[in-house]
């Protein structure tokens, strides 16, 4: 029945960049979060914590804090001194500018959305004011000696605290003068001289700031007085993170030492009204320094060197036990990094800094489930291409013969051709590459590899034709003009059918558009549905498009008459099993089995599945994952027993899954032990027992 | 160390006394009118005490009761004898001799015809009752000998104490106050305190006598008339005796006294209608540690756990009345008052009317009420403090006493033993608290009879605590009477498995003495707690102890008969023609062993299941299981190995050559064990093989006979190692067959191909 052969890769050494900085929008619920590699992700918590946005990174620039304003715009700082705000559409930078305070430690908006703050390495804070498409320099604070590493502006916008080491200062916004300096114990402790950083400061609209520091402590403080109120030890290494819920009930720390600390304001005995900090809840989900935290409504958000966000609900404040409430632990992109040149066998792989192209291996022989075949010819790795300039690759893509080679920076479209003479293989870079109208942002060859479709902002899709050795603008595609939601239509999914008729275009705003490229003329849309889609797949065949949404939803659209198919409506009405709509990461690719038609295969972060179109789908009563039993059934049980899913969690992380022309199965899987390898190590601790 | 028992800190509080009372704090104050257990009251000033003209204060005679409860007859130098009410403070009647007589002796209150009776001049009674105005008046009778003192008790006649020791009932007395009475006391000899108690209605007259530095103790009984005479040997050496007060009680009489050391001893004294011919000596133990040396003091017995001390305390400069639990060995109350000023020699008087104390202090006649309450642990330790008496009652509290057999009212549990005793024993009732007391004055072929009574009740809560008195009376007999040795009785207490050496720690070193091999066996079986030292004395002793002996203690043998050749003890007799010592050891060499030893090398190690037959035990069969018994006892390295270099050389190797002999017997078996119960385990023998070359190795390279000795252990080891390296040697290929070669749960490597079948 279902056989393959399967092509386990694990030589792909992706490791996430650690998370540096977050900073959570509660009125759009989405999540910025930048990485030391200096890209920067959004996430969308009300669309299944989908990771809607990347802006790759750039070597020039190193964000060290990150900030919401007004509304739905993002800005960073970082210790190049340049404040950036990033153009959300196009996914780039829209402009930085320069704050000539030296490197900028922190970066934050008033809760008016009027104005930012900046607060330098040269100890000044600097405002800014924010305009409708700008910032404006207005004026500098009270300078203070030595650098300020963080910076919280009073709630109602009057007060803005800064912390540095051995310090706190609280200036006046308006006046911009000095009006406390809260100075922390540092006396020598056995002996050593002592400095206290104070690494995260914020302040309450009671009058309170609270700082902590890397003496372990967090420490509650009076504003107005300038007095220390209280002293929570909490851990004995720095704690390097804050953030405050919007309610100001609760608020949570991330240590050093990987953990996360909630605290409370709550009344110690029931029915008294004084309220007090309470330490209440650890978590320990990472294994190195937690540099990040933020509080939404319901959950704890936390990140750090391990590159793992992690986002723990909080029981307490969510109503409905469902989907919701389990623990997010995202590591891996919710984009492939992986590209496969199904007729030759070679992979490419996607690195923030350069490109790998791999030739697979091969063997002859077969075998029975569960055999590891001997490896005839050993994977081989053809070529290592390193980007140009400074800026992260975006987006990459090798074609199905295997001789083209394209990725693009955040501004930038590189075409190579690959010769392949006997054994002797020599790269070509395309040169003069036509001027894109708008910046490339995701790229597909069509499987004939004569054209490079090009993705781009506002839905749109350039077409370039290719020749050997040349390339030329073909015809822009454009969705109708009725598109919507111009915030969310920037390309992030392609398809192409295999005959190359159908191009499927999609956007996070969950708009699909299909293009017959013969004609290069729109052909429909896809009604839309209330999720982004997460992958999506034109049959080879039947010429259906497959998308699975971030929600766990699966659509079978009939292209040629311009509707949902049988299935798809029979899925949408029975709905999918619970276990599936339960998974916690999208489904990231899809793919078709030539020889069994009906099949779909698909796979997330942690299974891989073929969906039987022919067999009926499983009830909430009958079990998801069958495999094992099924494997111990005589035949005629397993063909009353079997359903249309069919998944083994055998191959885990998943990071890409695609079927060669000649049927085999290509799985990319990133173990998480070989990613841990990779990180630097963790701060030893003195465990019971060692 | 030692088992738990219970009870154990109250039943050797004896001992422990010095421990625990001296840091004590004061846990009360006089005047802190309390709920305690045991409470000074304030006091107050009964009367002032008249100066004389040579500024000499008056000296209090005594205070005695005077038939109701409020009232006492208080005597001194110089107003004579008043009567007190002594709630009032007042006195209702003054009586005085005329000038030039003094009075002798405190005038006590005959209880039987309502009249106080008072001696002058040493030898003249006078007798009258409380409306006689004038003491000259009054009834006179002169003596023919000087009266020490008189004492009386409610329902019996006064008696009157003769400083020569004779005690005469005050009507025989008046009958013909010319008698002769005879003198019991030696010449030296006086009496220097003396006291009436009563024991079942029956009075009793105790005094203590000195001569140089000797105290002796008289119990004078009536009704058979009965005087016996002990000797007080004190605790400490040198100190005197500055107090005494004692208790009556189920024909025991206890004695307390106050030394000059600053202890508080206790001695038991058994009140037996025997005349003994022979003064017997019983030894004072120390119940409390007071501070350190006192010139002077007072002491009274105010009950079962309770008694009250008047000592002096330098540090504070005051004199202090305390009250001690001695049960717990708590102090219960103190109360203090500022120390006389004046130089007159310090007399430290205590007298008990009632619930109060009498203290004579500065220029006044201090009543002191007190109140004692039956103690238990809780309140001892605090517990009850905050709590109201009634609900103290309410509260079913553990009586300690009921469980060491001091608390005259919980008699119940006993009450049932007694019962069940009689079952089987008819008339016997004696109760468990005669028993230490018993087996000290009992002849030793009574003592069986008694252990065999005892151990019926072997249910009984306090069973433990019995055994354990009852072998420590007897062993500290034994120790002060060589003679006395009841072998039979110890062995059955030993066999009850109750006694431990902490328990009875005289037991072992006492069998030492004796060489009672079979003794020392049987406890170090039962004993879980023998210390090291005492250990290799035993070794030592089962080492050189003759075989005549052994033969002579009935020793079972059969647990290592299993082992051990009988045929092997044929070689054994030599050493019985020899006298014990090291020299015995030369008889454990057999020619065999050395026959042996001269064989080649190469024989050995391939022999070595075979040895077995070969080897001879060196011991003969009793020896060598009372070695085991040693073998087989837990010990701690660190502590055995600096007594085990005691052992002679020729012990070591005796000694050496019998584990060896185990051990081959024990390798040559399959379980790799000795067959057989009670039998020392492998690791036992050859740990002792190493510790007994560790101890001795010095000695034993230097031995010329050890040498072939130490060549065959060398070897077995060589060959054990060998053995084992192979071992490890097959371990790695055994650990690969565990293995399974299932290659699917072998790690991926970085890249494979494998087959996916879905279903």
């Amino acid at each position: 029945m279902g056989e393959f052969k399967v092509h386990r890769v694990r030589f792909f050494d992706y490791v996430p960049s650690g998370v540096r900085c977050m900073a959570y929008a509660e009125e759009t619920s989405k999540l910025a979060l930048a990485r030391n590699d200096g890209s920067v992700e959004v996430l969308n918590f009300s669309s299944f914590y989908y990771q809607e946005k990347v802006i790759p990174g750039d070597e020039s620039r190193s964000i060290e804090s990150i900030c919401w304003a007004a509304g739905n715009r993002l800005f960073t700082a970082g210790l190049n001194g340049e404040i950036t705000e990033y153009d959300l559409e196009k996914l780039c930078v829209k402009y930085t500018l320069d704050a000539y305070g030296g490197p900028i430690w922190n970066i934050a908006a008033n809760a008016c959305n009027t104005h930012l703050a900046v607060s330098c390495e040269d100890g000044s804070v600097k405002l800014f004011i924010i305009t409708s498409d700008h910032i404006r320099f207005e004026k500098n604070l009270d300078r203070q000696k030595g650098r300020l590493l963080c910076l919280a502006w009073h709630p109602l916008g009057t007060h803005i605290v800064t912390g540095s080491v051995n310090k706190i200062q609280v200036f006046n916004a308006s006046s911009g003068h000095l009006q406390h300096v809260l100075k922390l114990d540092s006396r020598p402790l056995a002996g050593r001289k002592r400095e206290c950083v104070v690494w995260s400061v914020a302040v309450l609209s009671s009058g309170h700031v609270i700082s902590v520091d890397s003496s372990g402590k967090l420490l509650l403080w009076d504003l107005e007085k300038g007095t220390l109120i209280h002293t929570h030890s909490v851990a004995n290494c720095d704690i390097l993170s804050l953030a405050v819920s919007k309610a100001e009930d609760s608020l949570v720390v991330g240590t050093a030492e990987g953990v996360v600390f909630q605290f409370e304001h709550i009344s110690l005995k029931t029915g008294e009204s004084e309220r007090q900090w309470v330490r209440t809840k650890p978590f320990r989900f990472h294994t190195h320094d937690v540099r990040a935290v933020a509080h939404s409504s319901t959950a704890i958000i936390s990140g750090g060197v391990d590159g793992h966000l992690v986002i723990r609900p909080l029981m307490e404040k969510i109503e409905v036990k469902s989907y919701e409430a389990a623990l997010r632990k995202i590591t891996f992109p919710h984009h492939h990094l992986v590209s496969c040149a199904q007729k030759s066998g070679r992979l490419l792989f996607q690195f923030p800094e350069h490109l790998e192209l791999w030739q697979l291996g091969k063997t002859d022989i077969s075998g029975r489930d569960g055999d590891v075949l001997p490896v005839k010819k050993k994977q081989e790795l053809l070529l290592k291409l390193k980007r140009k300039g400074t800026e992260s690759i975006r987006c990459s893509c090798v074609s199905h013969c295997g001789s083209w080679i394209s990725y693009t920076t955040s501004s930038q479209l590189y075409l190579h051709q690959l010769h392949c003479e006997k054994d002797n293989l020599s790269l070509r870079r395309v040169p003069r590459l036509p001027q894109l109208p708008s910046a490339p942002l995701k790229l597909l060859f069509s499987p004939d590899s004569k054209r490079l479709y090009v993705g781009s902002e506002g839905g749109c899709v350039h077409v370039l034709e290719l020749s050997d050795g040349a390339c030329k603008l073909g015809p822009t595609l454009q969705p109708p003009s009725e598109t919507a939601n111009r915030s969310l239509s920037s390309v992030h999914l392609m398809a192409v059918s295999i005959n190359g008729t159908y191009l499927a275009v999609a956007t996070p705003s969950s708009q699909i558009d299909i293009y017959n490229t013969h004609i290069m003329k729109h052909e429909c849309s896809v009604p839309r549905y209330s999720c982004p889609p997460s992958a999506l797949s034109i049959h080879p065949t039947t010429e259906n498009l497959v998308i699975a949404y971030a929600d766990q939803q699966l659509m079978e659209f009939n292209i040629n008459q311009r509707q949902y198919t049988e299935w798809g409506r029979r899925v949408l009405k029975n709905g999918l099993h619970r276990d599936w709509l339960e998974r916690d990461t999208p489904i990231l690719g899809i793919r078709f089995n030539p020889s069994r038609p009906e099949d779909i295969l698909m796979h997330d972060n942690y299974m891989f599945c073929v969906l039987d179109k022919s067999l009926p789908l499983p009830d909430d009563k009958t079990p998801l994952f069958n495999q094992i039993t099924l494997k111990h059934l005589s035949e005629r049980a397993q063909k009353s027993q079997a359903h249309a899913f069919k998944i083994t969690k055998k191959f885990q992380p998943l990071m890409f899954m695609d079927l060669l022309s000649d049927g085999d199965l290509v799985l990319v899987e990133r173990p998480i032990s070989d990613i841990v390898a990779n990180l630097p190590p963790p701060m030893k601790q003195k465990k019971f027992g060692t | 160390m030692s088992r738990a028992i219970p009870t154990r800190g109250a039943f050797l509080s004896g001992q422990q006394g010095s421990l625990f009372a001296t840091p004590l704090p004061r846990s009360a104050h006089a005047n802190d009118v309390s709920d305690k257990m045991a409470a000074l009251r304030e006091h107050f000033t009964l009367c002032g005490l008249l100066t004389a003209a040579e500024h000499r204060t008056t000296e209090i005679l005594g205070v005695e009761a005077a038939g109701e409860p409020d009232r006492v007859l208080v005597t001194d130098s110089v107003q004579a004898v008043t009567l007190y009410k002594v709630s009032d403070q007042k006195p209702l009647g003054s009586w005085a001799v005329k000038q030039g007589q003094s009075i002798t002796c405190p005038a006590v209150w005959n209880y039987q015809c309502g009249e106080f009776v008072v001696v002058h001049d040493d030898k003249v009674l006078r007798i009258w009752r409380e409306d006689d105005v004038n003491l000259d008046t009054a009834f006179k009778a002169t003596l023919s000998a000087d009266v020490c003192r008189i004492h009386t008790l409610p329902g019996a006649d006064p008696l009157v104490l003769f400083r020569g020791g004779a005690v005469h009932s005050i009507d025989s007395l008046l009958a013909a106050p010319q008698q002769e009475i005879e003198s019991v006391l030696p010449v030296g000899e006086r009496i220097v305190w003396s006291e009436i108690f009563a024991d079942e209605g029956q009075p009793l007259v105790v005094y203590i006598t000195e001569q140089l530095s000797d105290y002796f103790v008289y119990i004078h009984q009536f009704s058979p008339v009965c005087v016996c005479k002990y000797l007080l040997k004190p605790n400490t050496e040198g100190s005197t005796i500055l107090d005494c007060s004692g208790s009556m009680k189920s024909k025991i009489f206890t004695l307390l006294t106050l030394y000059s050391c600053g202890q508080v001893c206790q001695a038991p004294f058994p009140v037996s209608s025997i005349n003994q011919e022979s003064e017997r000596v019983v030894s004072a133990s120390p119940l409390l540690q007071l501070s350190g040396p006192i010139e002077g003091g007072a002491l009274k017995f105010l009950d079962e756990s309770h008694v009250a001390v008047l000592v002096p305390s330098a540090a504070k400069q005051k004199d202090c009345l305390s009250v001690w639990n001695t049960t717990f060995q708590t102090l219960a109350a103190v109360s203090e008052f500022s120390q006389k000023t004046s130089a007159q020699p310090i007399v430290f008087q205590l007298w008990c009317c009632g619930s109060r104390l009498y203290v004579p202090h500065g220029k006044a006649l201090l009543a002191v009420p007190y109140s004692c309450e039956v103690s238990c642990l809780a309140s001892v330790l605090g517990k009850s403090r905050n709590l109201q008496p009634s609900v103290l009652e309410k509260i079913p509290l553990v009586n300690w006493d009921t469980l060491v057999g001091k608390d005259p009212e919980a008699k119940q549990p006993r009450k049932q033993s007694k019962e069940r005793k009689t079952n089987g024993n008819a008339g016997n009732s004696t109760e468990c608290t005669v028993y230490p007391l018993d087996v000290q004055n009992i002849p030793q072929s009574q003592t069986e009879a008694l252990v065999q009574r005892l151990l019926l009740g072997k249910g009984d809560t306090d069973f433990q605590v019995t055994v354990g008195k009852i072998t420590q009376s007897l062993v500290r007999r034994c120790m002060a009477d060589p003679k006395f040795y009841p072998q039979s009785s110890l062995v059955q207490l030993v066999q009850t498995n109750t006694l431990s050496y902490s328990l009875c720690p005289e037991l072992l070193p006492l069998c030492l003495g004796k060489r009672d091999v079979r003794l020392l066996q049987l406890c170090l079986h039962s004993f879980p707690d023998v210390p090291e030292a005492i250990l290799c004395s035993c070794l030592k002793a089962f080492l050189s102890v003759s075989e005549q002996w052994m033969n002579a203690a009935q020793i079972d043998s059969h647990s290592a008969a299993a082992y051990i050749d009988v045929g092997d003890q044929t070689k054994e007799p030599k050493r019985t023609e020899q006298p014990e010592g090291p020299r015995v050891v030369q008889n454990g060499f057999s020619p065999n062993a050395q026959q042996q030893e001269e064989s080649s090398d190469e024989l050995i190690e391939e022999s070595l299941p075979q040895t077995g037959q070969r080897a001879t035990c060196p011991m003969s069969i009793r020896r060598a299981v009372l070695v085991n018994s040693v073998l087989m006892s837990p010990y701690s390295e660190s502590f055995l190995l600096p007594h085990l270099k005691d052992l002679s050389g020729e012990q070591v190797m005796f000694l050496l050559r019998y584990l060896q002999y185990l051990h081959l017997k024990c390798i040559g078996n399959v379980t790799g064990n000795l067959p057989g119960k009670h039998v020392p385990t492998v690791s036992q023998v050859v740990d002792w093989m190493s510790l007994l070359l560790d101890a001795h190795f010095a000695t034993v390279v230097m031995l010329s006979d050890a040498k072939a000795l130490l060549n065959k252990i060398q070897k077995i080891v060589k060959s054990q190692l060998k053995f084992y390296s192979e071992l490890n040697k097959i371990e790695g290929c055994l650990a690969e067959l565990k293995e399974p070669k299932c290659p699917s749960v072998s790690p991926p490597g970085r890249y494979s191909i494998e087959v996916l079948q879905l279903y």
